[in-house]
């Protein structure tokens, strides 16, 4: 065991708010930030639904001059969060007393600049020029979100962008806490940022069957809110969402040195592999992810007193998921609080187990577990899914876990810490 | 060229181009005398990016060996309303 590891900072950028604060009181209202979209019109997109995130990027009164030039909308996205996260540990207060050599930034995405590299495309079709954007490669690369946050936060430690499907943001906070053990770093900027409304991004989801898709009678067809329901008996599948999150870890000698405040402690994680399946969960393995970052915590199951699903609301994925809790808790499984955050902000995808990460922490701190809204019950799936309605509670455990395409996982653990 | 043979039109309209492509903040003045790298700090990225953009906007094709010679936005002006005769008159 090295030193404690503690989060000192969280941010989330969705499409219930451009910012931390937003998003949790939407969540803890139980609203939604889903709607239909003219811009994703049926002659070029099979899905409508979406979770946008309003007022942030190119051409808005919020638009970052640091990256104005990049047209990729997930550095828009990520940078926002980086920054409020940083400003949230109050980093920015304290740039002097930091060695910017031992700050690394780790910041993932599933899809990066695809957004960029389409519209390039179309632009080469439309003059039947080969002439691209210079911005092209640069805007569209993976890590130049991490890039980009490094060189305006003046952040020169490791960098480092986990691609890891729906599992990046867990991953990437994992790579951060993996920097911060190794002594490679004292603090670390950790998340991920997604927007991919690209046609063949949303129609390549839809074709999957993994989207969900139009069919009379749903009830998403007259109230788009209710059309992500994690758990629920008639969940169909996912919508997709765009946004950012992150979160900033310390060791236990740099909240000390700086004066930083921790607002939960990363008692232990876990990634690994399902060498399964490209896009179906694989019970086994997950349930070998959340048992091993368990034992690392050296806690019982039953001390997990709020379990963050990585829940789509995919009929397969919430039922594996249950599945799997039942596998690893046991008896306590009965007891579990569990939500998907999902209902209210849709799947962010690479973006996502950030965004969780960041809600993880805010849940601990707040004492107060959001709910799985446009909850209906599903006799197959009988746990305690925390229905429609926030909850109060004791919280000093908190476990949030996620699962990508290529059979990847991640597991953390975070504690209460009282200040 | 100088920049009286251009339309001021055209040239408010270039440097708009200029001004959104390239991010220059709106305090920075951008007049037909003003020079793309002296005065506006465009780098090599910046300037292939305003030429795309001139050569979108005006439908214009701008000769990659010309672009040395286009220093000023009176010579970007002028460049195009010499390709094409609709422009700025």
């Amino acid at each position: 065991m090295g030193e404690p590891i503690f989060i000192v900072g969280h941010a989330a950028v969705t499409c219930l708010g451009c910012d931390m604060d937003s998003t949790w009181q939407g969540l803890i209202a139980g609203r939604s930030g889903v709607r239909r979209h003219a811009g994703l019109g049926p002659e070029s997109f099979l899905q409508d639904l979406a979770g946008l995130v309003e007022d942030v990027g190119p051409g808005t009164a919020a638009e970052d001059p640091a990256i104005a030039k990049l047209s990729a909308r997930f550095l828009h996205l990520g940078m926002r969060a980086a920054r409020a996260a940083w400003s949230d540990a109050r980093l920015d207060r304290r740039a002097a007393a930091l060695d910017p050599h031992r700050a690394a930034v780790v910041m993932g995405s599933a899809f990066g600049g695809l957004d960029l590299l389409e519209a390039e495309q179309a632009r080469m079709i439309k003059r039947r020029s080969p002439a691209v954007s210079p911005y092209l490669i640069p805007a569209m690369l993976i890590n130049q979100a991490a890039g980009q946050i490094s060189q305006h936060l003046g952040l020169y430690g490791p960098s480092a962008a986990p691609a890891n499907a729906c599992a990046s943001g867990g991953h990437a906070v994992v790579l951060g806490a993996m920097f911060l053990r190794a002594g490679e770093a004292d603090v670390a900027v950790c998340g991920a940022a997604e927007s991919a409304f690209t046609p063949p991004v949303v129609n390549g989801f839809a074709t999957m069957k993994a989207l969900l898709g139009h069919k009379p009678g749903d009830r998403a067809e007259d109230d788009p809110a209710q059309a992500s329901r994690p758990f629920s008996i008639d969940r169909a599948g996912f919508v997709m969402a765009e946004g950012a999150g992150a979160l900033v870890l310390a060791t236990e000698t740099a909240v000390r040195r700086l004066g930083l405040e921790p607002q939960a402690e990363l008692v232990a994680w876990s990634t690994n592999s399902d060498g399964h399946h490209m896009a179906m969960p694989c019970r086994d393995r997950i349930a070998h992810c959340l048992t091993a970052a368990l034992r690392r915590s050296g806690l019982d199951p039953s001390a997990i007193q709020y379990y963050n699903a990585h829940g789509t609301s995919t009929v397969l994925n919430d039922q594996v998921e249950t599945q799997v809790i039942k596998d690893v808790f046991g008896a306590a499984a009965r007891q579990l609080p569990i939500s998907s955050i999902k209902g209210g902000l849709g799947h962010s995808l690479g973006a996502a187990s950030a965004i969780e990460a960041a809600v993880s922490v805010r849940a601990l701190c707040a004492q107060l577990i959001p709910p799985t809204i446009n909850y209906q019950p599903d006799p197959e799936l009988d746990l305690d899914y925390v229905p429609n309605q926030a909850r109060a509670a004791r919280l000093d455990h908190v476990l949030t876990a996620s699962f990508g395409f290529g059979g990847t996982n991640n597991a953390l653990i975070l504690r209460r810490t009282t200040s | 060229m100088t920049p009286t043979m251009t339309e001021p039109a055209l040239v408010a309209e270039v440097a708009a181009i200029i001004r959104q492509s390239a991010k220059i903040p709106a305090r920075v003045p951008i007049t037909s005398a003003t020079r793309l790298v002296e005065d506006l700090a465009i780098d090599s990225l910046d300037l292939v990016g305003v030429i795309l953009q001139l050569q979108d906007h005006f439908d214009v094709v701008i000769e990659e060996d010309a672009v040395p010679n286009l220093c000023r936005v009176a010579d970007l002006a002028a460049y195009l309303a010499a390709r094409r005769p609709a422009v700025g008159s």
